[in-house]
């Protein structure tokens, strides 16, 4: 670990819940765990990220280089977690926040890696191993995911609003919001022109949801590697 | 005309002494909190790894019962490693290097304690052993990950104690010595693999 010889891999800025640099997933496989992920806080603030290489960096040095750039979870609970896989190297790391350890032990964190990660990728289903490895993850966390509860905050039996529909409403309400900035701006005459509805950034048009970024955790190194 | 002169450059020398004394007030006891706060966290997991030690070994006994060399090797690295305790009030170049010297026996002992287990596939294969293996791993990288804090904070420490204009409020207020680094570990026994006998 001393002085290493080559220049490091420059940690990405924190923009979205999956980062896929290796383009191992395709865009639909990518937009569902986002949307997925995006529940998960404040149990879990899991980050998936896929690298084509690790250009000769130990995995747990990246990981622990990219949690403390990230700093995922918030300041008090630090509960988050950093899914890498480099393809290249077919090697996994799951990188456990400070507040996470005690509900995804390392012992926890080996076992989802080789029994859930690992036979998934081997059958070459990237998408599932990524869906159930977080899944885990977050169940561990205390939290109960979509599949098997799709409207985790309602406790009436009916049935789950489908993906498709949700995702409408949330455009419809950007563009409502869209609308009334307009409004807003017209009418108003102190305010710049434009002020208002077009310069939302990082809100509504981006696809499914707001911003997304660390709160301040920090990790100690915990978590388990693996290959598949 | 003299004295209003006078006056003028003492009050101006007072000043920046004043100015000058001000910086590192605040910073360096709070630097060395945090040196403090990172030595305690690399105490924390070595003490994790030792803990570990026990089970280890007894799981290994139960399939390597011939490899009481290695077996023992490591049951009196571990005595010795925890009796090396360094608080951080006597932390210094000399206690650290015992420190790092005591538990550089263990890492050793446990890498061939490691090695000599891959001769026995059914250990391997055994769940506790595995788990045991998982812990211990996930031990190390945080005890890395620890070392590494306290070599930034140590760092930034010493910076302050040792750099102008903070060295000065140093050498007046605090009289603090720059706290230890962590070296790297008995180079000659790192570049030596470690032995298989078959």
């Amino acid at each position: 670990m001393a002085g290493a010889a080559r220049a490091e891999r420059a940690i990405p800025a924190l923009t979205r819940p999956v980062m896929d640099e290796a383009g191992l997933l395709d865009a639909g496989a990518l937009a569902t765990l986002e949307s997925e992920l995006r529940t998960y806080p404040p149990l879990a603030q899991i980050q998936v990220w896929i690298i084509p290489s690790l250009d000769g960096e130990p995995i747990e040095n990246l990981t622990i280089r990219a949690y403390d750039e990230w700093k995922l979870g918030n300041a008090k609970d630090s509960r988050g977690a950093i899914l890498l896989l480099a393809v290249n190297e077919r090697a996994v790391r799951i990188e456990v926040g400070r507040g996470l350890e005690g509900d995804v032990p390392d012992i926890l964190a080996a076992r989802i890696i080789r029994q859930t990660f690992v036979p998934w990728m081997k059958a070459n289903r990237p998408a599932t191993a990524l869906q159930a490895t977080m899944r885990e993850i977050y169940r561990a966390a205390g939290g109960t995911p979509l599949a098997s509860d799709p409207a985790p905050r309602r406790r009436s039996k009916r049935e789950p609003l489908p993906m498709a529909l949700l995702v409408v409403l949330f455009l419809g309400v950007s563009l409502l919001r869209l609308v009334f900035g307009i409004g807003r701006s017209r009418s108003s005459h102190y305010g710049l022109p434009g002020f208002g509805g077009w310069n939302r950034s990082g809100g509504g048009w981006s696809s499914g949801g707001g911003s997304w970024g660390g709160g301040g955790g920090s990790s100690a190194g915990g978590g388990a590697s693996g290959n598949w | 005309m003299k004295t209003w002169s006078l006056r003028l450059t003492s009050s101006f020398l007072l000043g920046s002494a004043l100015f000058l004394g001000a910086c590192g007030v605040q910073s360096i006891p709070t630097q060395l909190n945090e040196v403090e706060a990172s030595w305690a966290e690399v105490l924390n997991q070595y003490q994790r790894r030792a803990d570990l030690v026990p089970n280890l070994v007894e799981v290994v006994k139960g399939y390597a019962k011939h490899e009481q060399e290695t077996l023992e090797a490591v049951v009196s690295a571990r005595a010795s490693a925890t009796q090396v305790k360094v608080d951080v009030k006597d932390l210094n170049e000399e206690s650290l290097k015992r420190f790092q010297a005591a538990q550089g026996q263990l890492t050793g002992s446990l890498s061939r304690l490691m090695v000599v287990a891959e001769k026995y596939p059914d250990l391997k294969a055994n769940e506790n052993f595995r788990d045991l293996q998982t812990q211990l791993e996930g031990t190390e990288n945080r005890i890395t990950v620890a070392r590494n804090r306290y070599i930034e904070q140590v760092k930034t420490f010493n910076n302050l104690v040792t750099v102008f204009p903070t060295s000065v409020t140093n050498s007046v207020f605090f009289h603090h010595a720059k706290k230890p680094q962590f070296t790297v570990e008995n180079e000659a026994a790192v570049s030596k693999p470690p032995e298989v006998k078959f």
